[in-house]
């Protein structure tokens, strides 16, 4: 995965518990001060000993740790100087989902060494969005759960996001506006 | 093959084209521009709306479609940029375009989302790769503020780390001086060989700590760039001979010939820092009798070549010892380093040493090269470029030097009256030890403040001044008794800073506050005598 992950988790446990609680999660993770470009791909294996780091010193389970975390990611990324990408690609909920893929495609393009996950919308409906999402990666289900949380709160929506199951070559998430 | 697009395609592929007639009004605009830009409606001229940068000048659209030529335009107000090109239609013109960000600052402003953006055109993908490059950039000056933050911070500690050394002399210095100064007197007493022996232990002990002292204050010297060298003519096989007298004492403990070979040119005079040029040398010999356990040391000074005035010397030092290997050789000029970790344990010293050495060299405009074979011995050879000295001068100076205050107060027919300011009585004992039976008379004063009203015309004939006092510190003292000399037309008294703060600003600072000399705590009889002896004659010197 990209640095930017990386300096995303930094963040999160900075603001949740301090340098204190960083310097031990690197302790653990073992990774070092150059693993945080935001622009330079890192093996996954480097990315999920940091979240396991992450969770294991926040006394979190490792799901509960990649849903905190996709929440997070869209707080970070909207902080970032990447905000005005992210407001190219939508003023609603609706909007972004739709985008999310062209988003993600032209990322792959800037960074072609990083694996980029899809994002299909399924079907929309009027309080609701169906979402297919195809990544090489395994596992990451509640970080996606999490991210689509996160967007909720950016966009000042109240609802529930929840992990369908397999379609087709992917896993299909639901996103449901309530009030 | 003719293509012809209805108007949803027309939107897909181009959603900012602009349609206008022959006399350029707009026709229609696409949904993209629609949005961003209400006021470029059908009727509305062009240029009204828009600043037609490409083509300049008079527009003929007919020669310009021919052409196929480019079209850049930009909206009167706001931030919409627009490039593509001029396609003929019926009834009018077609400029099928595409936004232009050339701004990331500007993008949000702009109102631009991705839908504005046909799939075809790659216009979003330089937009989100230029907002890779901006956080890219935000990150590197990010990078640059903490890098600067880790500096001034390391800057910080390492002043403060000076400052405590600066400090820290101080404490040890002082009570330093009360054993190494008592002991010296009482090593000047009736002894015992037995209790001679082990006043002579105490003596190694005390100049053994002494040593360590200097070390760390040069090193802290060296870091903070305050390593200030004289400038002073000196015989250098004097200044050699100096050195390594007490070297040859050691290599004779351990068994080791030694051998000075005062080469072509050795005896000349030269102008130069005497005390570090005989550290430096001193070091590198103490360092090769350290590592010789057997065979010899020997050390050949001479000038190697003259260049007018500047004479270059080199002082080589060879021994039959360890030797190092490349490794070694990486290390061993590196502070708090030594060959490996097995050579502290093995031969002791703390490896600031050679460090200092190699500073106390380049300082001097020098440098010290090392070659060695391990197991087969070491050649460490100080180089140096120093101008030819003013022998004449330098005689004449020595002829003219301090006589000895012994021979003045015997013809004067008193004794020498010392005022004494000093707030620590094991330091106000060490002085009267070392100087009784010296012909002198002391007084003594605890702070600047009695000094100051102790003082009056005439009344001594030289004053040890402590720099660090309560009440008032020598330094203000001094420059009251200097202001009141001016100001009453006195003949002004020598003062010597007795201190122990043996850094250069300390030094400074006393000569600024009218000092004449420094002696530097701990005291020997040796160096109290000297230096009262230096303070006399440099204030005759300026009389």
């Amino acid at each position: 995965m990209y640095g930017m992950i990386h300096r995303a988790a930094r963040d999160m446990v900075r603001s949740a518990g301090g340098d204190e609680l960083w310097d031990r999660i690197l302790l653990q993770s073992g990774l070092k001060d150059d693993e945080f470009v935001s622009a330079l791909a890192y093996p996954d294996e480097t990315t999920f000993r940091l979240i396991g780091a992450v969770a294991a010193e926040m006394n979190l389970s490792l799901e509960e740790a990649l849903g905190q975390f996709g929440r997070y990611w869209i707080t970070f990324a909207h902080a970032s100087s990447y905000s005005p990408l992210m407001k190219m690609a939508g003023d609603d909920l609706f909007g972004f989902c739709e985008n999310l893929d062209r988003m993600h495609a032209s990322i792959k393009i800037s960074l072609p060494d990083v694996d980029v996950p899809s994002f299909r919308v399924i079907e929309t409906g009027d309080a609701s969005i169906r979402i297919g999402y195809l990544s090489s990666r395994a596992g990451l289900e509640p970080f996606v759960i999490g991210l689509f949380e996160g967007l909720l709160d950016h966009f000042n929506q109240t609802g529930e996001v929840t992990c369908v199951g397999p379609i087709d070559q992917g896993i299909e998430f639901l996103i449901q506006i309530k009030g | 093959m003719v293509v012809r697009l209805d108007e949803a395609q027309l939107n897909l592929i181009f959603p900012a084209h602009i349609r206008i007639g022959p006399d350029l009004s707009i026709l229609s605009v696409g949904p993209s521009l629609h949005r961003l830009m209400p006021g470029a409606r059908p009727g509305v001229r062009l240029s009204d709306q828009f600043l037609i940068e490409r083509p300049r000048g008079a527009v003929d659209f007919a020669a310009w479609v021919r052409a196929r030529a480019p079209l850049q335009i930009r909206a009167l107000t706001g931030p919409i940029f627009l490039r593509g090109l001029v396609l003929a239609d019926e009834p009018g013109f077609l400029l099928c375009v595409s936004h232009v960000v050339s701004d990331m600052a500007g993008l949000e402003a702009s109102g631009l989302r991705m839908t504005d953006f046909s799939e075809a055109d790659s216009s979003l993908s330089a937009i989100l790769s230029a907002g890779v490059q901006a956080s890219m950039i935000a990150e590197s000056r990010e990078l640059m503020r903490d890098l600067a933050t880790a500096r001034d911070d390391a800057l910080a500690a390492s002043q403060a780390k000076s400052a405590f050394l600066a400090n820290m002399s101080h404490e040890i210095r002082t009570p330093l001086n009360g054993v190494v100064g008592v002991v010296g007197a009482l090593a000047r007493t009736d002894l015992t060989p037995a209790q001679r022996e082990m006043v002579q232990l105490v003596v190694t002990s005390g100049q053994t700590l002494e040593r360590l002292l200097s070390d760390i204050l040069d090193l802290s010297k060296v870091e903070a760039g305050q390593l200030g060298l004289e400038s002073a003519p000196f015989c250098l096989s004097s200044a050699i001979e100096d050195a390594v007298r007490l070297m040859r004492v050691r290599a004779d403990d351990k068994g080791l010939a030694f051998g000075l070979d005062l080469g072509p040119g050795a005896g000349a005079w030269v102008i130069g820092d005497v005390v570090r040029v005989k550290q430096v040398v001193s070091n590198l010999v103490s360092n090769a009798i350290k590592f010789t356990t057997e065979g010899r040391v020997d050390v050949t000074v001479s000038v190697r070549n003259t260049r007018g005035d500047d004479l270059e010397i080199a002082v080589e030092v060879r021994d039959t010892g360890i030797g190092f290997d490349a490794e070694a050789r990486e290390r061993m000029f590196q502070r708090f380093a030594q060959g490996d970790g097995s050579i502290t344990r093995r031969f002791g010293g703390t490896g600031l040493g050679l460090a200092i050495s190699q500073a106390l060299a380049e300082a001097m405009g020098g440098e010290i090269r090392v070659s060695s074979v391990p197991g087969s011995g070491s050649h460490f050879a100080l180089n140096l470029t120093l101008r030819r000295g003013d022998l004449e001068s330098e005689i004449q100076g020595q002829s003219d030097g301090a006589p000895s205050w012994l021979d003045e107060v015997s013809a004067a027919g008193r004794a020498l009256r010392i005022l004494l300011v000093e707030d620590h009585p094991i330091n106000q004992q060490v002085v009267r030890l070392i100087l009784e039976g010296q012909g002198v008379e002391i007084t003594t004063a605890n702070d600047g403040l009695e000094a100051v009203n102790l003082f009056q015309p005439d009344s001594f004939d030289i004053i040890l001044m402590d720099m660090q006092m309560p009440v008032m510190d020598g330094l203000k003292a001094t420059r009251l008794i200097r202001e009141r000399e001016q100001v009453e037309a006195l003949a002004p008294v020598p003062i010597a800073m007795l201190t122990a703060n043996a850094m250069e600003e300390h030094r400074q600072a006393a000569q600024a506050a009218g000092a004449d000399f420094h002696i530097s705590k701990p005291l020997t009889p040796e160096s109290l005598i000297m230096g009262i002896e230096a303070t006399l004659a440099a204030v005759q010197r300026v009389g």
